[in-house]
């Protein structure tokens, strides 16, 4: 049982010779028994030539390739892919663009009527006496624009009756 | 005198992910003419089978162009690349398997005769009875590799054909270094069981 178990690990070992995946105490101890087991010698040398007719059989198939077609084609769908990529993009940046975009439309539209709402009964740059005539009361003068700047501006004069007459 | 113009160093793989990333098309083209003869090679190892190897090539460098972002490079940028032509030869293979038993399920003889019409043979540039040898070797390999399983093949491929470490083909199938070597170990016996019959067969 344990000499079967010995010849697993030794069989395992060799594999691993093989493979690479020894340290160098381990190398020496299996080639040493490589030296002496003719079945372990075999099985590496069975290895080594699965190792070449693998190889073998892949450069055979990769001499039936064209390479410079392939890289082609791969390039030429890279590009397929880059160009729907970015159309993708652009679709996913429309709606919030658009919706931006309704949004101000519809504050430029709000303001330009708020102006025009709040301006209407004015004239720029006059002056607009009211109750001149009976002056039972206060008069009330009326100007606009008077900094020169966009923002229409309110004065309101207080007079008294005495001081208009 | 004239100064000899020295040629500038290739990029590194990582230099030319980060420019791909960027939108650099030329940069990815190198990655496809430094990696695409390997990529093929493992798809073809696990196919089995050549146009389909190279479709499922082109398939591998158009899905690693698309999840590039993804890559972190926390391993090398091969054992990535790998990892998704094994997975993809792995779907691939399972198709075809399906569509052969579909096609010759009652017809094993033409099954056969279909695979063996699949691998001709190009002429070796050695010793004509060295590369006669070979030849013979490649073809038992190839015929013994049909049996194994996908995950087996593509262990045996990573090691023998590109030389990876035990670590390195546990990241690119992603399993553990155990499975890894049982499946190496299984698959060599198996390839070894075949080959040995396909000896004897012709001795007789």
């Amino acid at each position: 049982m344990s000499t079967n178990k010995h010849d697993n690990d030794t069989l395992k070992n060799v594999h691993r010779l093989h493979d690479g995946e020894l340290d160098e105490a381990q190398q020496a101890e299996i080639m040493e028994v490589l030296k002496n087991d003719p079945s372990m010698e075999a099985e590496a040398r069975s290895l080594r030539e699965i190792g070449e007719g693998l190889r073998h059989d892949t450069e055979e198939a990769l001499r039936s390739l064209d390479t410079e077609a392939l890289a082609n084609e791969i390039e030429r769908r890279v590009a397929e892919e880059q160009a729907s990529s970015r159309s993708t993009r652009l679709r996913f940046l429309w709606k919030p663009l658009s919706f931006a975009a309704a949004a101000a439309l519809v504050v430029a539209i709000g303001l330009h009527y708020h102006y025009r709402q709040s301006t209407s009964s004015w004239q720029p740059n006059s002056v607009i006496v009211e109750n001149l005539e009976t002056f039972s009361s206060k008069a009330q003068i009326y100007d606009t624009r008077l900094d020169g700047e966009n923002e229409p501006v309110k004065v309101i004069w207080l007079f008294e009756e005495d001081s208009v007459n | 005198m004239k100064a000899r113009r020295e040629k500038p160093d290739p990029l590194s793989d990582l230099e030319l992910v980060e420019r791909s990333r960027d939108g650099d098309s030329r940069a990815f083209g190198e990655v496809v003419r430094r990696y695409q003869g390997r990529v093929f090679g493992i798809c073809f190892g696990i196919v089995r089978d050549r146009e389909e190897a190279r479709d499922t090539t082109q398939e591998v460098f158009i899905r690693a162009f698309r999840h590039l972002h993804k890559f972190k490079g926390d391993s090398s940028f091969y054992t990535w690349l790998y990892r998704i032509a094994v997975n993809l030869s792995i779907s691939t293979a399972g198709k075809i398997q399906r569509k052969k038993t579909v096609l010759y399920g009652e017809f094993p003889e033409a099954l056969a005769e279909a695979e063996e019409s699949d691998f001709p043979t190009a002429s070796a540039p050695m010793h004509p009875l060295k590369a006669l040898e070979t030849k013979e070797l490649g073809q038992q390999v190839g015929t013994a590799m049909e049996k194994l399983s996908e995950k087996h093949r593509a262990v045996i491929v990573l090691r023998e054909v590109e030389g990876l470490s035990y670590e390195e083909i546990a990241e690119a199938v992603d399993c553990s270094l155990g499975t890894v070597m049982s499946r190496l170990f299984h698959a060599r016996k198996k390839i070894q069981k075949s080959m040995k019959r396909s000896r004897e067969g012709t001795m007789e």
